[in-house]
């Protein structure tokens, strides 16, 4: 891998002076690749996740993102990193007051993308993840795991470059994670690079992938 | 693009969804405003009426009644010499006596037991157009009054002077409500944008987390800024206008300025205050919304 799509520099973060909670991340992910960030819980695994899609800015080393160094992009740029990355979020973020549809539009709408356009990938990625039938229903009427699937869908339609996933697959019985696991093999084999954040052991052993493992911020493996 | 498809629909979805609040801060917009509008139209009418008023200013000089008519051409003659004066006109004891029991046509009583040379003879002094102005008037009038046979000299300076003086003070009053006007409208747009901003806070949030830009965030904010700021001036510019109609039928002038008619702001004025509060408007939610657009 000659020239990694991310790349993390001796990362340190901290929220306060004494508290580390990453700690000299030195990490090299290429495109399309797929890659597990294991931990137990409290390891450091969203927080390095939010490093790479610049919502946490590093509090030392060096972060990079298709060429770009995060530390030298500035706020009003920011917004175009994040349109070519997708996040799914652990604790989903979705608006209440928007229904399925509009959340996973809503990141095509703010790419100033047509709406024709828009409703058309809306559809097809609400299919493909068993929720074109709950397109119009609103947030708080989902169980959770349709829930975290709206939020695969956001992530997902807009063929990101980059697709961090916070504990995708935590509120998923076993079928559906291997749904969600297909989907997300099937956009690495078209580029897309994956970052897939869990402590589900089970899954990562199902799987012959590069794994990194996350211990009181630092990666132990 | 976005702007129709995304912005517009979105603003009015916010409005809806606290529309309590919009109403609110509409009519306290729209009740300042028309306090401001008020004001100005007041100091307006009174500045045309101080400039009417000078434009007519005519001086008035009385002369020692024991003064032969020989003296009194004389007299004319020097006047005319001063440095602003257009015409002259002498008027008799007699010519005087005639003009009020002209005036007072029904209560010709009132003059009985006055003789007909009751009244000093006068000179009636027309001013030429560039004296219109009580600054360039006072050097004329202490000249006639210092000239020998003039007794007094009269030119309704108080009376020009007083509408000066008011005018001058409604300004005042008008620029303090002006300040008074930003400073509510400040206060109140930007708490009801915060109010807004409060209750959507997660949706804000996670429009920064799907890479919407600063501009895409605002843009319902400064909208509807833009639709509180019209509707309020608006509104304030119409209840205005019904109110100037309304008292201008039911106030009786009183003698002196019965031939004057108020008339209503120019539209120039009107679309600059609408203008005006609008701009205000929208540079306070842009300004409330800062706080939130940090990444
Ligand atoms: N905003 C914050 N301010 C201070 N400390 C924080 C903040 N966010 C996270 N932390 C701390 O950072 C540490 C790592 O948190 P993080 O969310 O990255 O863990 P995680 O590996 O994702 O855990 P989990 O598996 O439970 O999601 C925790 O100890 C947490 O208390
Ligand atoms: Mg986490």
């Amino acid at each position: 891998m000659d020239s990694p799509l991310i790349e993390l520099k001796h990362v340190y973060k901290s929220y306060e002076q004494d508290l580390t909670i990453l700690e000299d991340i030195n990490l090299r992910i290429g495109k399309g690749e797929f890659v597990f960030v294991n931990g137990p819980s409290g390891a450091g695994k969203t927080t390095l996740l939010k490093v790479m899609l610049c919502l946490e800015r590093s509090t030392k080393g060096e972060v990079w993102v298709d060429g770009i160094n995060l530390k030298r992009l500035s706020n009003s740029k920011i917004p175009y990193l994040r349109r070519r990355m997708g996040m799914v979020f652990q604790d989903f973020k979705l608006i209440e007051n928007l229904t399925v549809f509009e959340n996973v539009a809503l990141s095509m709408e703010v790419c100033g993308i047509k709406k024709s356009a828009i409703e058309q990938r809306v559809d097809q990625v609400l299919k493909s993840l068993g929720l074109e039938i709950k397109k119009r229903i609103y947030p708080r009427r989902l169980s959770g795991g349709e829930q975290q699937r709206v939020a695969v869908a956001r992530a997902v339609v807009n063929d990101p470059l980059v697709l961090l996933a916070d504990e995708p697959t935590g509120n998923l019985d076993a079928g559906r994670a291997a749904d969600i696991m297909s989907l997300f093999s099937e956009i690495s084999a078209r580029g897309t690079t994956v970052i897939f954040a869990t402590h589900n052991q089970e899954l990562i052993r199902s799987t012959a992938k590069r794994v990194i493992i996350l211990d009181q911020g630092r990666i132990v493996n | 693009m976005s702007v129709i498809t995304y912005i517009i629909p979105r603003t009015f979805s916010n409005m809806r969804g606290n529309w309590l609040s919009h109403l609110m801060t509409a009519l306290t917009i729209a009740f300042v405003v028309l306090i401001f509008g008020l004001s100005t139209l007041i100091y307006f009418n009174l500045h045309r009426l101080a400039e009417n008023y000078s434009r007519e200013i005519r001086i008035v000089t009385y002369i020692d009644p024991a003064f032969f008519p020989e003296d009194i051409e004389n007299l004319k003659a020097k006047v005319l010499k001063l440095h602003g004066v257009a015409n002259i006109r002498h008027v008799t004891s007699q010519e005087g006596y005639q003009r009020l029991v002209q005036q007072f046509q029904d209560e010709k009583d009132i003059l009985t037991g006055l003789g007909e040379d009751f009244l000093p003879p006068t000179l009636e002094i027309e001013v030429t157009g560039t004296m219109h102005n009580l600054e360039r008037i006072r050097p004329l009038v202490s000249e006639l009054t210092s000239l020998p046979g003039i007794t007094d000299v009269y030119y309704g300076k108080e009376w020009v002077e007083r509408l000066r003086q008011a005018a001058d003070f409604t300004r005042l009053i008008t620029f303090a409500i002006g300040g008074l006007l930003l400073l509510t409208t400040i206060f109140v747009v930007s708490n009801t944008i915060k109010l807004t901003i409060y209750l959507r806070r997660n949706e804000l949030e996670t429009m920064r987390l799907v890479g919407a830009t600063n501009f895409f965030i605002r843009g319902p904010f400064v909208l509807e800024g833009i639709l509180q700021g019209l509707m309020g001036s608006g509104l304030a510019m119409l209840a205005l206008f019904a109110l100037f109609e309304f008292l201008k039928t039911q106030v009786n002038f009183p003698g002196f300025i019965r031939f004057f008619s108020p008339i209503f702001l120019p539209i120039s004025v009107v679309t600059g205050i609408i203008a005006g509060s609008i701009i205000l408007c929208a540079v306070v939610s842009a300004f409330s919304m800062r706080q939130f657009l940090r990444v």
